[in-house]
């Protein structure tokens, strides 16, 4: 009898001890049996975070959120209120930043209290620690998304000032034009300057330039469509704001080109200081003087073929000195015009800048579009990561 | 003294069925205190139930079972446990507790239904143990008794309580005549020393006859008989004739 | 049965409490059952290691199989097969016993010495499986635990100190509290089923055979359907408890 109940009461009492040591066990994964500290943060977002998520100190695990305090106004936060263990308090500061991270790929979300400085004092009970929101993927898209309509903006003073360009390289041409015209016909300071051997190579240069300068143009442009689509498939805001720099830097260098372009054609038809001597030297340089205008003249034709004013003289229309009659050249309207309307405002219109314009807005739809469909913005970003 | 003072038990118009099978059939009779009636009859008629129905292991069908003044069939738990404890029953297979051990067998009634000390329910464990001689087996299981142990034992639970009534179930059966006739002298030690009254169901004449006052013979579920051996001896009922008769 | 079951409520709380009959019963029910329970329950666990082991390494997750191995034996294998032990061992033997006294007239004796035998015999046998079950059944989720660790051991020299960190680090309370108690239910459940067979059998020895395989299959069937239902109530009341 005395035996049964001591194999009974063993029995009953290791039974008893083996299920309080379980939910000891249990208790302890949870540090419910700990000595605790309770201390508040806030997040604008919880990104999945709820009641009982782990909070790690410096990635020891020590505590779990006890509660989340629900705002009533979206100006408010979530006030979470956190358990850690007495023991890591040392580390926790009142600079401690808490964010919400993530266990492994697809794991669980925890709270992560970072270690705060040394200097800072240890967070006091029932204090409210600073945050940093959880980087959220829309927020990024969003962002880019900016960016990249400010790199649209951009973009846009851009080709607006690669129009004036044009339209100052437009009138340049004109301007020789008319000189070439002029030097035909043998009339005016210009034309006897123009006998000169150094003005013609200097006319020659400063239509040299204007091709660079048209190349240039051309290469600007190809570098912001690069651009654009750099900025599209990486999206990353540092990059982007280099390559906006890049363009407008690219901007300036194409300013700083007609600007070169426009001094060259100053210089050329201007009055010159060296007049006089130049005077001089006309009667001598004037057999060379038609060849000079020959010269010209195919310059200038090669001009109007050229791809890229091709379509500028097309449009505008030129008189071609296969079949020019002076008098009819000299009766025209636009030459008899006393404001030359060549280098009007008129011009602004012109087909290219239009094309310009389209290019640009089928940009802006594109990321318009980006932003409305979620689905690819997602697969955008991941494809981003 | 009237009749109802003298009469300690009695059957008024039983009838009991188990399922379809009809087993008494309006039995009436009555046992006056201190006397010991055996009940005789053919295997199946229905001797055990009687006795099951006297302490109300039973209901009946039909009719009183009064045991002194109290109508037991109609009795709540409580008032049935304050008349059982008058009586003392012994069963035919002794029935003993096999879990426990002879001396916690007679002693967890002592227990569980007075209030007594322990030392004085050893007391009454050896005394009672004592007079159907057993005292030194009181350490024992049941299983290492004997038979005639076991129905001595059986009859010991049985007079823990000083009962006024015994009823027991086949005091002889599956024992040797010496045996048997050892219990016998129990039961008649038990009668004439403490004036108990007695049913006796049995098969064995040679018993009925040494301790029986009266004998009740039943028949197919009917009182078939009840009067002295004597009487029996030369009763109209050739089955009665036979089973009274000293085979 | 059912009214067997009420009737068994009904009189745990009435005076008497027989609190020596629900003490030997534990010893009868519960110390008796356990070299049983303890012995599967290290087997158990050691298999349950074996298979989780090499399909868990397949995908690099070795470290999980403490963790797999302490919940699914608090959650489901401790809780289930314990039962179904004691259903089996205990059931048959509450079913054997209870229908032997009844043929050997021993709770006729009880009752004619005035004893409820009803509540001598039935209610403290059940309340010792009520009370015994979540104890074996804590046995049964340790040695499952102890199981897995020396087969995890003999693989890979892990430390004991590490396996109980690893095993109870995805464990809630609510993991175990509500299984394991879940098992009182069960004990409930052996207790009276093989009681109702074992106490209301009158067919002599030949009921006992009956009675005690009648109390095993019955009991088991039951456990296993109320499992069902304790574990969608579990689920229902401890929504972090389903894994």
């Amino acid at each position: 009898m005395w035996n049964r109940n001591i194999t009974i009461g063993i029995f009953v009492v290791a039974g008893t001890a083996l299920f309080t040591l379980a939910i000891f066990l249990i208790g302890n994964q949870h540090t419910a049996f700990a000595r605790h500290i309770e201390l508040y943060t806030e997040f604008a977002n919880v990104d999945g975070l709820a009641k009982g998520s782990k909070v790690s100190v410096a990635g020891f695990d020590s505590g779990e959120v006890t509660d989340i305090a629900v705002p009533n106004s979206p100006s408010s936060r979530f006030r979470l209120k956190l358990r850690i263990e007495q023991r890591v308090r040392g580390l926790v500061r009142t600079d401690s930043m808490v964010t919400i991270a993530t266990e492994g790929v697809v794991g669980d979300k925890f709270l992560l209290i970072h270690q705060g400085s040394a200097t800072a004092p240890e967070a006091a009970p029932s204090s409210t620690l600073p945050s940093t929101e959880p980087i959220d993927m829309a927020d990024l898209l969003e962002k880019s998304t900016g960016l990249l309509n400010s790199a649209s903006g951009t973009m846009k003073t851009v080709a607006d000032k690669l129009n004036g360009t044009l339209d100052a390289v437009t009138t340049t041409v004109d301007n020789a034009n008319d000189l070439v015209v002029g030097l035909k016909q043998g009339k005016g300071t210009i034309g006897m300057l123009l006998r000169d051997e150094t003005t013609a190579t200097n006319v020659r240069q400063a239509v040299v330039n204007a091709k660079q300068a048209t190349t240039s143009l051309n290469h600007a442009s190809g570098q912001a469509d690069a651009l654009v689509s750099d900025l599209q498939s990486r999206g990353l805001g540092q990059r982007a704001d280099q390559t906006m720099s890049n363009v407008q830097s690219a901007a300036r260098n194409l300013d700083a080109t007609s600007q070169q372009l426009h001094q060259t054609l100053t210089t050329a038809l201007g009055p010159d200081e060296q007049g006089v001597d130049a005077a001089g030297n006309i009667q001598e340089s004037l057999s060379n003087l038609n060849q000079a205008t020959g010269n010209m003249a195919e310059d200038t034709e090669a001009l109007k073929h050229e791809f890229f004013f091709r379509g500028f003289f097309k449009h505008r229309g030129y008189y071609s000195l296969a079949t020019l009659d002076p008098t009819t050249y000299r009766t025209d309207k636009l030459f008899t015009n006393t404001g030359n309307p060549r280098a009007g405002s008129r011009r602004r219109n012109s087909s290219s800048e239009r094309r310009m314009e389209a290019k640009f807005y089928l940009r802006r739809e594109r990321h318009r579009s980006i932003e409305r469909s979620p689905s690819l913005a997602m697969r955008r970003s991941k494809a981003l990561w | 003294m009237n009749e109802t003072q003298d009469t300690a038990i009695a059957l008024d118009h039983v009838s009991k069925s188990f399922g379809k099978k009809q087993v008494l059939r309006d039995v009436s009779f009555s046992v006056a205190r201190g006397e010991a009636i055996c009940v005789l009859g053919r295997s199946g008629t229905g001797k055990s139930v009687t006795l099951k129905l006297m302490i109300a292991l039973l209901k009946p069908d039909a009719g009183r079972i009064s045991i002194d003044e109290d109508d037991i069939t109609q009795l709540e738990r409580k008032e049935l446990s304050r008349v059982r404890r008058k009586m003392g029953f012994l069963f035919q297979s002794a029935a003993l507790f096999d879990s426990l051990t002879l001396h916690d067998n007679l002693a967890l009634p002592l227990r569980r239904l007075t209030d007594k000390s322990k030392q004085e329910i050893e007391v009454i464990i050896d005394h009672v143990l004592g007079q159907v001689g057993l005292a030194d087996d009181k350490g024992k299981m049941p299983v290492e008794l004997s038979g005639g142990m076991q129905k001595r034992a059986g009859l010991a639970r049985a007079l823990v309580f000083e009962p006024q009534i015994l009823l027991i179930d086949e005091p002889s059966s599956g024992l040797d005549r010496i045996t048997a006739s050892e219990i016998d002298d129990l039961l008649l030690e038990q009668k004439t020393k403490h004036h108990t009254t007695m049913v006796i169901v049995t098969h064995d004449v040679h018993c009925a006859r040494r301790v029986g006052d009266r004998f009740a013979v039943l028949d197919q579920g009917r009182l078939a008989a009840l009067g002295t051996p004597q009487e029996l001896e030369h009763h109209e009922n050739e089955t009665v004739r036979m089973l009274v008769g000293e085979s | 049965m059912t009214l067997f079951g009420l009737k068994v409520i009904a009189n745990v709380f009435r005076f008497p409490f027989e609190l020596d009959q629900i003490w030997s019963q534990m010893g009868e029910v519960g110390a008796r059952s356990l070299p049983l329970v303890a012995a599967s329950g290290l087997a158990l666990g050691v298999v349950m290691t074996l298979h989780t082991r090499s399909t868990l390494v397949t995908f690099g997750a070795s470290s999980m199989i403490p963790e797999l191995q302490s919940l699914s034996f608090f959650v489901e294998i401790g809780p289930l097969v314990a039962a179904l032990l004691v259903s089996g061992r205990v059931g048959a033997s509450i079913g054997a016993v209870l229908a032997n006294m009844r043929a050997t007239e021993q709770i006729d004796a009880i009752e004619a010495l005035s004893i409820d035998s009803f509540k001598f015999l039935v209610v403290p046998r059940v309340v010792a499986c009520v009370l015994v079950m979540p104890l074996l059944t804590t046995f049964m989720d340790f040695c499952g635990l102890l199981g897995g660790f020396v087969s995890e051991y003999a693989m890979s020299h892990l430390s004991l100190q590490l396996y109980v960190t690893r095993a109870f680090t995805g464990v809630e309370w609510s993991n175990f509290i509500p299984p394991t108690l879940k098992t009182a239910v069960f004990g409930f459940i052996i207790g009276t089923v093989s009681s109702f067979f074992g106490y209301s059998t009158n067919e002599g020895a030949e009921g006992i055979g009956r009675a005690a395989t009648s109390s095993v299959v019955v009991s088991s069937l039951l456990i296993i359907l109320a499992d069902v239902i304790l574990v969608k109530i579990i689920f229902l009341v401890f929504p972090e408890s389903a894994i």
